[in-house]
């Protein structure tokens, strides 16, 4: 078969449009998108942080380009839909994005042996390519030397030296993607696309598939070769490039007849399809790398290496894991304090302004009561979530997710489903929404399913509100082991029996519903580094934004309503307290104490609970407006909203309607219900329809209300109040 | 009714007014309230959702002849 070689070089070059990022995960793509582009897109140190494609405007002297920041991939051999999405841009199946003029091949220079196999692979569909060495300064640590020069002699591409995230590098990127655009300077020889070579018999299968692909109206040569390759190799699920004329003897089942009529001939010889590809371009790629990379020394025992000792060790590692959680959650509790007594003071001294400028009228009572109280109970809560996601940025900045999802592999196993389970279910502590979009990484399919159905069982930040408000006004702050209070404990007990359930429900469909092999985890570790304070800030900056953006429409909305339902229809002579009870509102939540009673929920948490199912937040903000509007008197108003609850007396059996069971009972009850619809959206479109956001709704419905049940009575049967 | 009345009841027209259309927007996959990437438009800002295939494909439209 002939080595195929680059059409000259046309006598004018488009202007480029279009450039694409591609590269392994976590070699700095998307830090190099951010740079180029001076957008923000969220950058974390593990692998498959972006898990679908972005685009930005690249700036080209005079004219700007669309810049596409990939998911990462490691082949062009898709194993989960984030690589497909990388596969079919390259490809150009996409009809929603045009192929790309120019491919940017990012590498991490310390690894370049595994970065440069898709670089080749990229290079042999006869785009563009640009390559750039990434992340050196790590390599150079490693006491390993690239020679550029070498690389690009041996690849044929050009070559740019970059350390992303130090901004070094940036001006020669631009510069050589500038030459691009130049007709007169071809960026790069003219090189044969493919340079490595396998044997004789398995070159000759190659080539009688491209032709006969060719035949059948499939893709252009180079193309075609790497569709050969990829059929050759066994994967005959493959998708077959359409045909481009419309006529033809049905095209691809003679192609994959061919292709297993190939595969055969070639294991008689003793070759074997399946790899014969990947081992010769492996063994090309090592001896490019031998020509190009100088180790100066034997790689030294690294902090990493020291550091994985200790955090990746069963015993070590699980301890210090633990550990770290709760440090967090005890500075979540206790270091948010002082800020979030500062908003409570001035929400109520909003409140109190308001109460004595305005005449009494229903305008003022939908101010304090509705939406003073009502948002400002929600954003009380906002140090909070910036402390829980600064914590979460500097987890995911310093490259210890990877070891935590490593080393929950053994519980995830143990249910059915590998490490890679564990990062979208770590990103599903701050929301779940970007959770269940980072379930892109898992390839097997039901294992994905399986990840997205429990992933809104980890506590994620709205959660918080609900949590602090019952640990606030009913744990007491006594202290345990000495080091930590009672609170603490207490929320690290509720993200903890979140997780333990949702492992314990992923066994469960492991099983039945949703049976498959439990898979093999492979994950990369990444080296840690110090946390970049950019991207943490940048990342609680989002959080701040998106929660207040929330407060201020969603949450906004709502409270106004629920003020509507609680104060309507208006009967005069009754007081505030018989007032809310014979409301809108009063009447649902009477109408459903039948069922919350068992629960030890009066109809004021019934309220709260419907207000809840838009957003779990929504709670807090709606039992504020109705405590607000069944205030007696002004001194009752001016209380907070723990005190109210606190000295909130069920006026049938003359007790309190909150004690420390109801208040745990009603944590767990939060821990396990479905109340987001932002979640049921994104699960709908990640899944393809309705069938599976119900099934969640239902299942977690039906766990929430028969864990609070076991809860509740069995508290009550031990004699813990209620 | 009292100008604080009319007012008070306006605005909570408004917010009604408002949950709705994030409602309608949010079946419509138009981006709902906006605070979420939940159902998110396919192009919000500078990012372009691709949808995956999704996991359960819709049933397909046959029609039978009798």
């Amino acid at each position: 078969m002939s080595v195929r070689t680059e059409p000259q070089a046309a006598p004018t070059r488009p202007r480029l449009r279009r450039v694409a990022l591609a590269g392994n995960p976590n070699s700095g793509k998307t830090t190099l998108f951010n740079a180029l582009t001076g957008l923000r897109q969220k950058v974390a140190n593990y692998p498959g942080v972006t898990v679908e494609k972005k685009e930005g405007r690249l700036l080209l002297g005079d004219h700007a380009v669309t810049l596409i920041d990939l998911p990462g991939a490691y082949s062009l051999s898709p194993r989960s839909p984030d690589e497909e999405i990388t596969r079919d841009v390259l490809l150009g199946r996409r009809t929603d994005t045009p192929p790309p003029d120019l491919v940017v091949c990012v590498v991490d220079a310390s690894n370049l042996e595994r970065n440069l196999y898709l670089v080749t692979e990229i290079a042999e569909l006869g785009l563009p390519v640009l390559l750039v060495l990434n992340l050196i300064d790590a390599a150079e640590r490693l006491g390993v030397r690239v020679d550029a020069s070498v690389l690009e002699r041996e690849l044929g591409v050009p070559v740019v030296v970059t350390a992303a995230h130090r901004k070094r590098g940036l001006a020669e990127l631009r510069r050589a993607i500038l030459r691009f655009e130049s007709a007169d300077t071809p960026p790069a020889p003219e090189r044969p696309l493919r340079r490595w070579r396998m044997a004789p018999a398995a070159e000759a299968a190659v080539a009688e598939l491209a032709a006969a692909l060719e035949r059948a109206g499939g893709p252009p040569p180079p193309k075609a070769e790497f569709e050969a390759l990829e059929l050759l190799a066994s994967d005959l699920s493959a998708p077959v490039s359409p045909p481009r004329r419309g006529k033809g003897e049905t095209p691809e089942a003679a192609v994959r007849s061919l292709a297993r009529r190939l595969r055969e001939e070639l294991s008689t010889r003793g070759i074997d399809p399946a790899t014969a590809a990947i081992e010769a371009r492996y063994k090309w790629i090592a001896e490019v790398c031998r020509r190009a990379v100088v180790r100066e020394a034997l790689t030294p025992v690294t902090l990493t290496d020291r550091l994985d000792a200790l955090l990746t060790h069963r015993v070590w590692g699980t301890l210090t894991f633990v550990g770290l959680m709760a440090v967090v959650f005890q500075a979540i509790l206790s270091w948010a304090t002082g800020p979030m007594d500062a908003i409570d003071a001035a929400v109520g001294g909003l409140a109190a302004w308001v109460q004595g400028r305005m005449p009494a009228g229903d305008l003022r009572d939908l101010l304090t009561d509705g939406v003073i109280a009502g948002v400002g109970a929600v954003l009380v809560f906002l140090p909070q979530i910036l402390f829980l996601f600064f914590f979460i940025g500097l987890l995911e900045d310093s490259g210890y997710m990877a070891r935590a999802a490593f080393l929950t592999d053994r519980i995830m196993s143990r249910v059915g489903l590998h490490g890679k389970s564990f990062i979208p279910l770590l990103s599903s502590f701050a929301c779940a929404v970007p959770g269940i979009m980072a379930t892109r990484t898992i390839e097997n399919r039901k294992d994905r399913l399986v990840t997205i159905l429990i992933a809104p069982l980890m506590s994620c930040s709205a959660r918080l509100p609900v949590y602090t408000l019952m640990i606030a006004a009913f744990i007491p702050a006594t202290r345990v082991f000495g080091i930590f209070t009672l609170p603490t404990v207490t929320l690290l007990s509720m993200y903890l029996f979140g997780f333990l359930t949702a492992m314990g429900v992923a066994a469960l469909f492991k099983r039945t519903l949703l049976k498959s092999e439990t898979p093999v985890f492979i994950m990369e570790l990444p080296p840690y580094r110090l946390p970049q304070m950019k991207s943490v800030f940048l990342y609680v900056w989002n959080a701040t934004r998106e929660f207040l953006v929330r407060a201020g429409t969603i949450i906004l909305a709502i409270s106004i309503c629920i003020w509507f339902l609680t104060s309507y229809p208006k009967r005069p002579g009754l007081n505030p307290s018989e007032q809310l009870a014979r409301s809108f509102a009063g009447a649902v939540g009477h109408a459903l104490e039948p069922v919350l009673q068992p629960l030890g929920f009066d109809w004021k948490i019934g309220i709260g609970l419907i207000g809840a199912t838009a957003a779990r937040e929504v709670f807090v903000s709606t039992m504020a407006t109705v405590y607000s509007v069944a205030a007696d008197d002004e001194e009752e108003a001016a209380q907070g909203l723990r005190a109210r609850m606190r000295s909130d007396v069920d006026p049938r059996t003359g007790k309190p309607v909150w004690t420390p069971l109801v208040a745990v009972t009603l944590m767990v009850y939060f821990v396990l219900a479905m109340q987001c619809m932002s979640t049921v959206a994104i699960v709908r479109r990640e899944t393809g329809g309705w069938k599976w956001p119900l099934f969640q709704i239902a299942y977690m419905t039906a766990l929430a209300y028969t864990a609070a049940l076991v809860v509740y009575q069995g508290g009550r049967m031990l004699g813990l109040g209620g | 009714m009292d100008w604080q009345q009319v007012t008070a009841l306006a605005i909570v027209a408004a917010a009604f007014l408002w949950l709705v259309r994030a409602f309608l927007r949010a079946r419509r996959g138009e981006g709902g309230c906006g605070t979420c990437h939940g159902c998110a438009p396919p192009h919000r800002g500078t990012t372009t959702f691709v949808p995956l295939e999704g996991l359960e494909q819709p049933p397909k439209k046959t029609r039978r002849s009798r």
